[in-house]
């Protein structure tokens, strides 16, 4: 578990300082998926790196398993780190070492085991992120997504409670980036690891991810269940991030002549999703609306649909009924 | 056209100085190979050093700040005091330090410790130069690994730098093979010795086109094997 206690971050000499992190506190749980998302220089990354200490904060407390780990130095420090492995935006290989030395390095600076063993622990490693037959190679001679293969390699060799990923795939194409994604799932049902995701892509968030918080300008101004923060979005900067992948929830139609009715918004989410919500709906209520948007899918797994429709013109206990009736059948309803 | 190579032949055969001048050239290859040797066990953990100590990598412990602010200080200082001395001045003051170093101040092995004393500094600001040009995801890496800075330096740092490294030895090296021939004007030995000598002294311009001939010869192989070796071992 790692905790962040009114984490605040300062960069810079005393005039022209820059506030990179501003009074944080959230809680990552043991064996989840934590998806931060920020805009550039919203402090994500800042952030992260506070979680092993390649950041130190300004003010406030970092804890690992209720231990803080702000006084932590010299050997200490550097055993700390070892419970964590770092995945970086540009995988930032070595050139001069071949796959099985790159990915060996973390267990020979932590000493841990003899030289056969760390290289059959290499093994199956490589075998684990699909680039078995790879060791050999030196990264001059690897793909985008293959490079980022071997970082994710180094990062779980020596079995790391915690895996911090810093921008992991913002540098590889979308079909490599999904495969990625893919394969930080396919570890994380695996190893039970606990990894913490930084990125700047919804879509990223929206695979991976079972919590996320939302960073703007050092603060966290969301956070929440995935399925929570895609569906109900309370804040500018998280619906504008939706927003970039077409995901417009609960938005307001902006067409004319659409004053006369009520305008109310229905999600649902889980296995209920299966079931012939509308029509049930429509017929048990005996109302004639209109959709106005709908948005069906799955979050992580988690299937949802999410509706705006437009009701004719009702009396305030009519509208009361329906609204009775969407909580009975396992509707979210939001008045627009 | 075989008239002329004949007596070409015959004049190289029957040229007179044959004999010292592999000997000078067998003394210049030792002298620049044994200073060579030394300059960078001297130069290289002193560039190393400076690297560490640096800006960019000082702590941010203020005590061990200080230390590092201050070991930068006196080896930059150093460093720059040799490299200000010419040469030629620098090797007739350090006749006596040389004399109780290696119990002499002439011949080959007198050569030597200035030789080492001039190229060294050049070599720890060259490793102090291509150690920062080392990417700072580099380090980021070993830190996030938990690595302390000795592995650091020898484990991932040095290996990332060793092609810029070979580079910065075959740089020292051919300085090293212009500073020996000057090292022959007090009575240093090797190729330089013989040029000043039966060149300059004697007016020999064949003996001093000779010298020059094996010295060019000397320093284009070994800017060649430099360049070979890298080639081979570079990944990038």
């Amino acid at each position: 578990m790692i905790e962040i206690r009114n984490a605040s971050k300062l960069f810079g000499a005393s005039p022209a300082t820059f506030k990179a992190l501003d009074d944080v506190s959230l809680t990552i749980e043991q064996g989840e998926i934590f998806g931060i998302i920020g805009r550039s220089a919203a402090g994500k990354s800042t952030l992260l790196r506070l979680m092993n200490q390649l950041e130190r904060p300004s003010t406030g407390q970092v804890r690992i398993d209720s231990q803080d780990i702000g006084s932590l130095s010299g050997s200490a420090l550097r055993r700390l780190r070892q419970r964590f492995g770092f995945v970086f935006q540009n995988d930032n290989l070595l050139d001069s070492k071949d796959v099985t030395e790159n990915v060996r390095l973390p267990l020979k600076v932590a000493g841990r085991g003899s030289r056969a063993e760390q290289l059959k622990r290499v093994e199956e490693v490589l075998a684990l992120v699909g680039i078995a037959d790879q060791g050999a190679k030196f990264p001059s001679a690897l793909s985008g997504g293959q490079r980022q293969r071997v970082g994710i390699a180094r990062a779980l060799v020596h079995e790391p409670e915690f895996l911090l990923c810093d921008e992991a795939t913002s540098a590889l194409d979308p079909e490599t980036t999904q495969s990625i994604l893919q394969l930080l799932l396919d570890i994380h049902r695996r190893l039970k690891i606990t990894v913490v995701l930084v990125t700047h892509s919804m879509s990223v968030i929206r695979a991976v991810a079972d919590r996320v918080a939302v960073i703007d300008r050092g603060r966290v101004v969301e956070l929440g269940r995935l399925v929570d923060v895609f569906l109900k979005p309370s804040h500018g900067v998280t619906r504008a991030l939706l927003a970039e992948i077409g995901f417009e929830p609960e938005t307001k139609p902006a067409g004319e002549g659409r004053r006369a009715g009520r305008v109310i918004s229905l999600s649902y989410r889980g296995a209920i999703a299966t079931q012939p919500l509308l029509t049930r709906l429509a017929l048990e209520s005996q109302l004639n609306f209109a959709i106005v948007s709908a948005s069906v899918g799955r979050l992580k797994n988690v299937p949802f649909g999410q509706f705006t429709i437009e009701l004719p013109e009702l009396s305030d206990e009519d509208f009361a009924r329906f609204i009775e009736l969407c909580t009975e059948r396992g509707l979210d309803h939001e008045a627009l | 056209m075989s008239g002329v190579l004949h007596s070409i032949w015959a004049h190289i055969n029957g040229f007179e100085y044959w004999p010292e001048i592999a000997q000078g050239t067998l003394d210049t290859l030792e002298m620049t190979g044994l200073a060579l040797l030394f300059t960078v066990l001297l130069g290289l953990p002193a560039g190393v050093i400076l690297f560490l100590c640096s800006e960019t990598h000082q702590s941010a412990r203020p005590r061990v700040r200080r230390a590092q602010i201050w070991t930068y200080r006196l080896l930059s200082f150093i460093v720059n005091l040799l490299r200000s001395i010419p040469f030629l001045i620098l090797l007739i003051l350090l006749i006596p330090a040389t004399r109780w170093i290696v119990g002499t101040s002439l011949g080959v092995t007198g050569a030597i410790p200035p030789l080492v004393l001039a190229t060294a500094p050049f070599f720890a600001r060259l490793v102090e130069n291509l150690l920062r040009e080392v990417p700072s995801g580099v380090f980021e890496v070993c830190r996030a690994m938990g690595a302390t800075t000795r592995q650091t330096v020898f484990w991932v740092v040095l290996p990332e730098t060793y092609s810029a490294l070979l580079a910065a030895i075959s740089v020292t090296g051919i300085a090293l093979i212009g500073y020996s021939a000057m090292s022959g004007v007090i009575g240093g030995g090797g190729l330089g010795d013989l040029a000043v000598r039966y060149g300059y002294q004697r007016f020999d311009t064949e003996v001093m086109l000779v010298t020059v001939a094996i010295l060019v010869l000397i320093v284009q192989i070994v800017q060649w094997s430099g360049d070979r070796l890298i080639a081979r071992l570079a990944h990038r």
